[in-house]
């Protein structure tokens, strides 16, 4: 015990003697450790987000298509729109016994790249995410009046706006200059607090505000010649004939198959009811050969810092065969040798894993924010998980493994020269 | 193999005297035929101070590893404080040599990273035996360490630097200080002095021999500089010992 605690502090010595160098492998195996484990953090932690956003949905009911782009889209405002769904069905689902709340979701346009959801005000009160939290409103209430929008936390703050601002709607993905409701400007009454989910990313308004401002419109444009004032919109019927999804609450869990089945089996529209879990395992599976890929690359980069680390203890032990033989004379086994140079490997490894587990923390610190805001994306800054201390491990044990070439190397040096080292 | 180790360990009983003894060693370097050592008879007794001379590549660097454990004679015994040294298994030979040798060489003998004191105290971290004997002569090894340096002239305001900015002939002392603390039975020293300067090769050599018998150790100096030779006990020259051609 007292010997490996001489030795650590020999190979310590020595390797703080030889900074320069080593340096710069440290560099190379902390950039390779935070490639590892920041991949393994925004894997888990995308997961985490995805799930968290549908925790506390039972069904996604949508027209029959594909469910993972009913869910993307419905949910999290990505990729292409699915086909509508009746508004007569959407009453029928929420009409069932099994039904604790529905909340309808209605979307096609944006507002500066936000996603525009038009629905009830049940959204307030029955969506929940991550387990059981509901959302909260930092400011204001919800939707009152036709043309009354709340903001996602992260709208409200990436375009300042605040209760009492009006703001313009665009038609679509909003890349057309023309398409836009600017004859229909929309009055801020709320804004959500932050839940660190699509919702923060999201303009809400009613279901008959998103008729209002369509009325006069046919096909994606403004129907020429007819125009609607917004002081007239109450004159029409204001009633959705279509929505996009319905997101489903069960009043037990364990119903959840039979209401699916029962759904999917629907007599008068082709419909289709979605377990968000099992739509986002097929999005994992999908995701995973490219996962795989990068796993690999990272851990190719890491076994090219691996590389860098013995290439240069090797080098370095030419004009230290002095010293392995002067700790022969003193007493040192070459075993002891071994040892000393396994240290050195297993303490450069150790630094470097460590230097890459504080980059990771403070990349995590300086990007997480633009990471929230551009992709909605919430990374914790929290201890490493079970999953990364196995990564740590992993790279130290490679790094054990790889400090025994050099180790061996020494061995082999200070049997041939035993006591007669020439410099 | 317990009984063997025993066996090896215990001194024989016309060795018990010696600080080294060498019987019919013979020694060839891997691969060659011809023995670069053939010593039939060499002993160098307890707290005797031996002057031993012969040119360059004449086989001193060579008898110090086989005395120290470091080589293996192919045939012959080799016993220091009448402990056959070529009977001992690899771990015990590294472990007798860190209790019962001092060596110095002519150069390079300290580990550049560390500083004077520790580079003194390495072989008290390898050996308990001399940790405990520096102990118990000056309370801790690290007193021991520092008595000895001030004995070789290295002040206290040297102590912790580190050794690579010392004069060759303080690295010398240094080392000197290292292959006596804890009080090694034998000293072995491989062309100390070679790398001084001419009137600092006598000091150096004045200072190891006060120290060696203060401590009480025997000391094997090998050198090609006769002019040194005075002051040893006794003197032998490589020619008289080895007789490589000698078949028996």
């Amino acid at each position: 015990m007292k010997r490996w605690r001489f030795l650590l502090g020999l190979a310590c010595s020595s390797a703080w003697n030889r900074r320069g160098t080593l340096c710069l492998v440290v560099f190379s195996i902390a950039l390779s450790t935070t490639l590892l484990l920041g991949m393994e953090r925004v894997r888990t932690q995308v997961r985490e987000n995805f799930m968290q956003s549908v925790s506390g949905t039972d069904l996604i009911v949508g027209a029959r298509g594909s469910e993972l782009q009913l869910l993307l889209y419905a949910v999290f405002h990505m990729g292409k729109a699915s086909n509508n769904m009746g508004w007569d069905s959407a009453q029928r689902i929420a009409q069932r016994k099994d039904v604790a709340w529905t909340i309808p979701v209605s979307l096609g346009d944006s507002h500066k790249g936000f996603a525009v959801v038009a629905t009830t005000t049940d959204f307030f009160t029955r969506y929940q995410y991550r387990r059981h939290a509901a959302l909260q409103f930092a400011t204001g209430r919800p939707f009152e009046g036709i043309f009354d929008v709340v903001l996602g936390a992260e709208v409200a703050a990436r375009e300042h706006y605040k209760p009492g601002d009006r703001i313009v709607l665009s038609h679509g993905d909003g890349n057309s200059l023309l398409a836009q409701h600017a004859d229909k400007p929309f009055t801020v009454c709320g804004i959500l607090a932050h839940t660190g989910t699509p919702v923060d990313r999201g303009l809400y308004i009613s279901l008959a505000a998103m008729e209002a401002i369509h009325i006069d419109w046919q096909g994606g444009a403004p129907v020429p010649g007819f125009h609607v004032r917004p002081d007239q919109v109450t004159k029409f019927n204001l009633t959705p004939k279509n929505v996009t999804a319905v997101l489903v609450g069960l009043k037990s869990r364990s119903r959840v198959f039979a209401a699916q089945r029962e759904i999917n089996a629907d007599q008068q529209e082709a419909l289709m009811g979605v377990m968000p879990g099992v739509a986002l395992d097929q999005l994992w599976t999908l995701l995973r050969s490219g996962e795989n890929a990068l796993r690999v690359l990272s851990w190719l980069v890491t076994a090219a810092g691996l590389a860098g680390l013995v290439a240069t203890i090797l080098a370095g032990l030419g004009e230290r065969r002095r010293e392995l033989a002067v700790l022969r004379a003193a007493g040192a086994s070459p075993w002891d040798i071994v040892a000393l140079l396994s240290l050195e490997s297993l303490l450069l490894v150790l630094a470097g894993a460590l230097t890459g587990a504080a980059f990771m923390a403070a990349l995590l610190l300086v990007f997480s924010p633009m990471l929230a805001s551009v992709y909605g994306l919430s990374l914790a800054l929290t201890c490493p998980t079970a999953a990364e201390w196995q990564l740590l491990a992993g790279i130290l044990a490679a790094g054990f493994l790889a400090g025994l070439i050099p180790a061996w190397r020494a061995y082999r040096i200070s049997l041939a020269d035993g006591l007669n080292a020439s410099t | 193999m317990v009984g063997d180790m025993q066996k090896a360990a215990a001194p024989d009983a016309d060795g018990a005297g010696q600080a080294v003894e060498l019987e019919n060693v013979v020694y060839s370097w891997p691969g060659q035929k011809q023995p670069i050592l053939r010593i039939p008879r060499f002993s160098l007794g307890q707290g005797e101070t031996l002057f031993l001379s012969g040119p360059s590549g004449g086989g001193k660097s060579t008898l110090i590893s086989l005395v120290a454990g470091i080589l293996q004679p192919a045939s012959g015994s080799v016993s220091v404080n009448g402990v056959r040294v070529d009977r001992l298994p690899g771990s015990k030979r590294d472990a007798f040599r860190g209790d019962a040798m001092g060596l110095i060489f002519q150069q390079f003998n300290l580990i550049p990273h560390l500083c004077m004191l520790d580079n003194v105290l390495l072989p008290c971290r390898f050996s308990s035996a001399r940790s405990a004997r520096a102990a118990a002569r000056d309370g801790s090894p690290e007193k021991s360490a520092q008595r000895l340096l001030q004995r070789l002239g290295l002040g206290q305001d040297m102590w912790g630097n580190p050794v690579g900015r010392l004069s060759v002939g303080q690295q010398q002392r240094v080392a000197a200080a290292r292959a006596l603390v804890g009080a090694p039975p034998l000293i072995m020293a491989d062309e100390p002095t070679s790398a001084l300067d001419a009137d600092r090769r006598a000091d150096f050599l004045h200072l190891l021999l006060r120290e060696c018998a203060d401590a009480g150790s025997s000391l094997l100096f090998v050198s090609h500089d006769t002019t040194l030779a005075d002051a040893f006990a006794r003197r032998a020259s490589m020619a008289q010992i080895n007789m490589p051609c000698h078949e028996e």
